[in-house]
């Protein structure tokens, strides 16, 4: 009760600052500039294009069944067998069986590899550079004829040893393994290509399939090997997954032979989901065979391939926990919402929590900047102005004072944030509406659930609010230590910029995951990864996974706790021997 | 006699509400209070003297928690400073060197605000020490707006909220205009006799602390060279009385007195001064008049405690 006094006033003090209403300034300021700044890249599931045009029930069921269509019957099929390849693969593999089709392959390739000379002629060089698919990394004559020349040599080298290949391989050679990315999506790009001259050029690159093969039997390869029992395990889920599909088929027949207009966004919904399902599936046989490769690998060895081995492996674990459960749980939708990035929609369509999410980073960062001034004003600035003398003879502690003053300036980062949430959900809602749909939380990547997304909101703020706190410790350990008001703001400020500055740089070095101030980001753990998942610019990695291996939410919390402690212990302990002059 | 058992003698009241116990502070090895020790009794107002650096401003400190005294202890109403902090301090009222109310809120504002920290707002209260302090037509301006004496009236104003049983005050005055200083003084006698409240004040302006001390005692280089009364004749020795006659040659009256009594009167302006002990009234104005010296004025003074401040520190050295 006497406690709660000395906490009344200093949130009164607060109140009268003239600073708090210059911050409330820059607040709205930075609310309207998040408004004019939000634009985030739409998510495309891509799925749902390939029936939009489709107008009637048949329309839609021909299309569905069309073999052409990627989304279709049989695509989702040919997923399915996928799966099973690989799984098969994987077993042929842990019998050597698939060594031997390598070396079998590669020295009838040895005999005929005057095949892929063909790309000696200058005049194909226009060819191959005029037909790189929009989007993609534009392949010039000079990188692709290198490339076919390493591979080349590679090929030679190894005519009479195929174990040296390999050791190659495993011994983390990322140039051999972008020489044959490289070369598949060269000859991937001809291939395409429906210029008339180029047919020709086909025809000789027939060839070159064997190349493929090669390429595929290789990344097929490993000298590691897949437990039997997950493997059997991946069986099984493909046998789920296609029960699932049968009966998604079946109510997919019954509203075609209904054939009712009405029923057509169900009927596009249950095709793509059957889709959704195999495709679900596929990758989780993918990622749980890439996971067993990688799990006894050293992380240089796992970076060599995915530049950031740790994020890779919390990524993929996301990805195998997040499928299981789908899987099981007959729950494979496009529909639930991912609100982890600030770049991108949350569902295929902007709503007003993108923006929540966009304008709580910007206003976020100014909030924890207003806490750490009110609380260097409220010791370092108290202290030089001579108002703490007489705060200090009153009948409490110096302990007490110090935890009333971290506790208004908490209670104040929490109204603004709420205010900033409140205000951003408002605009947000009158000029793009809410989505509901439930978000899809992968917590620690161990578990998965589907909450509303006003939870995750919730778990945001106290992630926020979170870090707020470590840096409002930091500030008032300089300003119990140093006495300097700017001292204390400036240290803090530079800190979160260095901080931020840092994870980009650093995103995926083995240390950097270790220092005190790089865990702070708790929300990284409910699920972000897997937003940025085939992402990996420094920015989404920043936004969304965490920085090293074996990275969890517990640990992460535990160091952040850590240093909270021993900052609040110093603070404590200085501030009370303090002499206060 | 020890400075304590001297004090004793002069208190009025036996409720002692502020006990300075062997208080010692050394910073960097240079000695800035070398073993304090006194008592401050309920009614009483304790002036501290000393020249600058004497550490006056420490000592205060020290009793208010500020600082830590390397030695020694300080006890208010009985509860230790330094081990009972909460409890000693809520008996305690201070208006310490520098200190400041929050200049971003009125001086109202300001007075609620440590007016909450003790308990239920007394909105009266409040407006009874505005008007104690004489901020009442300013009090609802903002304090930045204030001058120096304003900002001590509310200093001071901080300090009686509560109604503390020990009052400390260092250098109260400085700032105050003269109709501020004798309604200080005022107030000052008024807490003490009416509220019991104890009351430490330093300052170096001695004529002030003569008007307003019960008793006072004068520090220098850290220690408390003497402590004594200046309230009630009773307490009086001869020692502190002196004969001041005023007369046309004060050099020529000087070497009569001493030709006659053997004693070497001091000269002040045109007034001549024999201690009292020394010789009567009468007898110097029958030698002087004898002399044909012209006395214009006699009269038999107190010494002021401006004399007994530079005596203690004469005796000193
Ligand atoms: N933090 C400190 N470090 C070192 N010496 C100090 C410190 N504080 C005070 N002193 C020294 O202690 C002595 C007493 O200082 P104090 O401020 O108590 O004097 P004062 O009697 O209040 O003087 P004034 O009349 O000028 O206010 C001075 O010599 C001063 O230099
Ligand atoms: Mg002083």
């Amino acid at each position: 009760m006497k406690f709660f006094r000395l906490l009344k006033g200093e949130l009164n003090k607060i109140l009268m600052r003239p600073i708090l209403y210059v911050i409330t300034a820059i607040l709205v300021v930075a609310l309207v500039f998040s408004y004019m700044l939000f634009n985030p890249a739409q998510r495309t599931d891509g799925n749902i294009t390939s029936y939009d045009s489709c107008e009637t029930i048949t329309d839609t069921y021909n299309t569905f069944n069309s073999s052409t269509n990627r989304y279709g019957k049989s695509s989702a099929n040919s997923l399915l067998e996928s799966s099973q390849n690989l799984i098969s693969a994987s077993r042929t593999n842990n019998e050597g069986a698939l060594l031997q089709e390598f070396q079998e392959l590669l020295s009838n390739i040895n005999e005929t590899y005057s095949a892929y000379l063909v790309f000696d002629n200058p005049m194909d060089q226009g060819i191959i550079e005029g037909d790189t698919a929009p989007g993609e990394e534009i392949i010039t004559y000079e990188n692709l004829q290198s490339n076919i020349t390493e591979l080349r040599d590679l090929f030679e080298s190894s005519r009479d040893d195929t174990n040296s290949l390999l050791l190659i391989k495993t011994a983390d050679n990322l140039t051999l393994n972008q020489v044959f990315i490289n070369t598949t999506s060269a000859l991937n790009a001809v291939n395409r290509s429906s210029h008339a001259s180029h047919v020709e050029l086909r025809q000789t690159l027939q060839e070159i399939d064997s190349i493929k093969q090669l390429t595929n039997l290789f990344s097929l390869i490993s000298y590691k090997t897949v437990d039997e029992e997950k493997l059997v395990e991946l069986e099984n889920n493909i046998v789920i997954a296609q029960n699932y599909m049968n009966q998604v088929e079946e109510e997919i027949y019954a509203l075609y032979e209904e054939n009712n207009l009405d029923n057509i966004d169900s009927l596009k919904e249950l095709s793509i989901r059957y889709y959704l399902i195999a495709l679900n599936a596929y990758q989780l046989t993918q990622n749980v065979i890439n996971y067993s490769y990688f799990s006894d690998m050293q992380d240089s060895e796992i970076a060599s391939y995915f530049g950031y081995a740790d994020i890779y492996m919390y990524q993929i674990n996301e990805q195998i926990t997040k499928q299981t459960y789908l899987l099981n749980n007959n729950a494979v939708s496009t529909d639930y919402a991912n609100v982890f990035s600030p770049t991108r929609t949350s569902n295929s369509e902007v709503n007003a929590f993108d923006f929540v999410y966009f304008g709580l980073e910007v206003t976020g960062f100014i909030i924890l900047i207003f806490t750490v001034v009110l609380a260097a004003g409220m010791l370092a600035g108290e202290q030089s102005s001579g108002t703490l003398k007489l705060l200090l003879i009153r009948p409490y502690s110096r302990g007490k004072i110090l935890t009333s003053k971290l506790l208004a300036t908490m209670i104040f980062a929490t109204i603004f944030l709420i205010f900033s949430t409140f205000v951003l959900f408002l605009i947000g809602l009158f000029t793009m509406g809410a989505n509901f749909t439930p978000v899809l939380c992968i917590f620690n990547a161990s578990t998965a659930f589907i909450t509303s997304p006003f939870v995750v909101l919730l778990i945001y703020l106290l992630c926020w609010l979170f870090k707020m706190f470590l840096f409002v410790l930091l500030a008032l350990a300089i300003s119990a230590i140093f006495r300097s008001n700017v001292g204390a703001v400036g240290v803090s400020i530079v800190l979160y910029f260095v901080l931020s500055i840092f994870a980009l740089i650093f995103a995926g070095s083995y240390w950097y995951g270790y220092l005190p101030f790089s865990n702070l980001d708790l929300f990284k753990y409910f699920g972000g990864a897997f937003v940025a998942s085939g992402n990996s610019s420094p920015l989404s990695i920043m936004f969304s996974a965490p920085y090293f291996h074996g990275g969890s939410f517990l640990f992460s919390f535990l160091i952040s706790l850590a240093v909270g402690v021993i900052l609040a212990l110093l603070t404590y302990v200085i501030f009370k021997k303090r002499e206060i002059k | 006699m020890t400075p304590k058992a001297q004090l004793k003698q002069y208190n009025k009241s036996s409720v002692k509400i502020l006990e300075i116990k062997n208080v010692t502070k050394v910073y960097k090895k240079r000695i800035v209070l070398d073993n304090i020790n006194f008592d401050v009794y309920e009614g009483e107002i304790f002036g501290f003297l000393g020249p600058n650096g004497a550490g006056k401003t420490t000592l205060i400190r020290i009793i208010c928690g500020m600082t830590r005294p390397t030695n020694g202890e300080v006890f208010i109403c009985g509860n230790s400073v330094q081990h009972n902090f909460e409890k000693a301090v809520i008996n305690l009222g201070a208006m310490i060197e520098n200190c400041q109310v929050y200049n971003y809120m009125t001086g109202y504002q300001n007075l609620l605000y440590y007016a909450n920290l003790y308990g239920k707002i007394d909105h009266e209260k409040i407006d009874e020490i505005v008007e104690v302090v004489g901020m009442t037509s300013r009090i609802h301006d903002k304090v930045r707006t204030y001058s120096y004496g304003m900002r001590q009236r509310i200093a001071l104003a901080q300090a009686l909220l509560h109604k503390p049983k020990l009052l400390v005050l260092d250098e109260p005055t400085n700032g105050l205009d003269a109709n501020g200083v004798i309604e200080l003084r005022q107030t000052l006698k008024i807490l003490a006799s009416k509220h019991k409240m104890a009351i430490l004040v330093s300052s170096h302006i001695l004529a002030e602390m003569q008007q307003i001390c019960d008793v006072f005692a004068v520090v220098d280089g850290g220690k408390v060279l003497d402590i004594r009364s200046i309230d009630g004749n009773e307490s009086k020795t001869n020692k502190d009385k002196h004969i001041a006659i005023s007369v046309n040659y004060p050099n020529y009256a000087c070497k009569v007195i001493h030709s006659e009594l053997g004693i070497f009167p001091e000269i002040a302006g045109s007034s001549i001064i024999i201690p009292y002990e020394q010789a009567t009234l009468k007898e110097v104005i029958d030698i002087l008049r004898e002399k044909n010296v012209a006395v214009y004025d006699s009269k038999i003074e107190t010494k002021t405690l401006e004399e007994l401040y530079l005596d203690i520190l004469k005796n000193k050295k």
